[in-house]
């Protein structure tokens, strides 16, 4: 009688015998960069770029819309109107359109969950996405309308590597929307590891390293979007940075033109 | 080596030609004149790149609009523009246009009652006066071919236009107002 007074029903009682949960192996044995720093890139070398696959016009109700892969990031952008615009407080008549980008990470994108609206990252990198095409899209030529750009992250392996392929991914999908350019915008990112440039790190990659840059450009006009740099690098080693990053860009934009080219012929033989 | 200009790429010019006026879909940038669009250009005395598929249209001033009235009011009638100069908006995206009293016709302006030219559901054609203020374009119906093209009766028929400013019903014989727009061909 007593035995069963102190028996508590609301707990689960485990099983007579248990053992601590068996891992792969410790995380510090598996991170080839826990030293700080490592000499040689595993897979690839310091100036290549994970190998890209681009392609256009996959949704069909979007005005343009493309799907990039690049090894483990995958992400697929729609690019909506010109379209009026629902009234926002405050904002008033303006003869110039409105551009917005929203990049949103699906919860699985990442190594951790990804609660949907309560991410607090996603808007930061719709703005980098955003300052970067801004210079580029001729907003006069769509008056009091505006262009929205959804870009929908599947899979994502270094924030600065993402921002990079999100604006070469937006920037494909409004040339083939039609939306007025001045010219393709592309970027690159970069990391600062061992006294060497290491292009388009990955997420562990830019961990190591010591300084971790991103540049955006028109290489048509052979002009600069934007720059972003974080950790700390002296001045001669962004200027490094900056022009490997620009190397890189240029073969990114041959990369987006055949694949434009690609598609504006297609639709020219159907017509 | 094909002929599809990219956005940014300079345009195709034969050499000491005097450079031609920029026109839709290009922009000139120092003494350069380049494509904004992925399409193929053509030149004459202005240069102009047409891409394969064009984006939706925006309404600009003097262009010529078809919509569907969504909303009346004493001063105004709303409506939502569906079509720019023959080219239809997608299906969810629409721009909200409103012609104000003043703007119906062009004569005897302070006698307009806007329920007497306009009913909720009417397919208005109109030319697009200005960009108008943060949210609607301003419309206006003050010429012949503009006015209301597709209405109703009461009795649900298509209506016919009878005068330009009377429709009427082809199943009651029932005469209703509306400012019609003088029909093609006539």
């Amino acid at each position: 009688m007593s035995t069963l007074q102190n028996f508590d029903r609301r707990r689960i009682t485990g099983p007579d015998k248990s053992l601590p949960p068996v891992y792969d192996s410790s995380p510090s044995a598996a991170d080839p960069l826990a030293s700080p720093e490592p000499a040689e890139r595993a897979h690839r070398s310091p100036s290549s770029v994970r190998p890209i696959f681009l392609q256009t016009g996959l949704i069909p109700s979007a005005s343009g819309s493309t799907y990039l892969e690049q090894s483990s990031q995958k992400l697929v952008c729609a690019v909506y109107g010109p379209r009026q615009q629902p009234k926002a407080a405050g904002a008033g008549y303006s003869d110039r359109g409105t551009l917005t980008v929203s990049l949103k990470f699906a919860p699985f994108s990442s190594s951790r969950r990804r609660a949907p609206n309560r991410d607090a990252e996603d808007r930061q990198l719709s703005l980098r996405v955003q300052a970067a095409l801004e210079p580029a899209v001729r907003a006069e030529t769509f008056p009091k309308a505006g262009v929205d750009v959804f870009l929908h992250v599947l899979e994502s392996d270094g924030l600065d590597a993402l921002v990079c392929g999100a604006v070469l991914a937006a920037s494909t999908a409004l040339a083939d929307a039609g939306v007025e350019l001045l010219g393709l915008v592309v970027g690159c990112s970069a990391a600062w590891v061992g006294g060497r440039t290491w292009l388009d790190p990955s997420e562990q990659e830019a961990r190591g390293a010591r300084g971790v840059m991103g540049l955006t450009c028109l290489p048509a006009l052979g002009t600069v979007a934007s720059v972003w740099q974080t950790g700390e690098l002296g001045l001669e080693e962004v200027e490094q940075m900056a022009d490997e990053c620009r190397r890189a860009c240029d073969e990114l934009h041959h990369l987006a033109v055949k694949v434009l080219l690609e598609s504006a012929k297609k639709r020219l033989g159907r017509s | 080596m094909s002929d599809i200009l990219l956005p940014g790429q300079p345009l195709p010019l034969p050499p000491r030609a005097p450079l031609p006026l920029p026109g839709p879909g290009t922009y000139k940038r120092g003494a350069t004149l380049r494509s904004s669009l992925l399409g193929l250009p053509t030149i004459s005395s202005t240069a102009s790149v047409r891409a394969p598929a064009s984006p939706p249209p925006v309404p600009q001033q003097g262009s010529i609009v078809l919509g569907k009235i969504t909303h009346l009011s004493p001063t105004a009638a709303t409506l939502a523009i569906l079509v720019v100069d023959g080219l239809s908006l997608p299906a969810t995206d629409e721009f909200v246009g409103v012609i104000r009293s003043q703007d119906v016709r062009s004569t005897e302006k302070d006698r307009i009652r806007i329920g007497e030219c306009f009913r909720g559901g009417d397919v208005v054609r109109a030319q697009v006066l200005s960009l108008g203020d943060a949210r609607s374009y301003y419309l206006s119906t003050a010429r012949n071919e503009l006015g209301v093209v597709f209405a109703t009766s009461e009795a649900g028929a298509t209506m016919q236009p009878v005068s330009w400013q009377e429709m009427r019903c082809p199943r009651t014989g029932q005469l209703e107002k509306r400012k019609c727009a003088k029909p093609e061909g006539i």
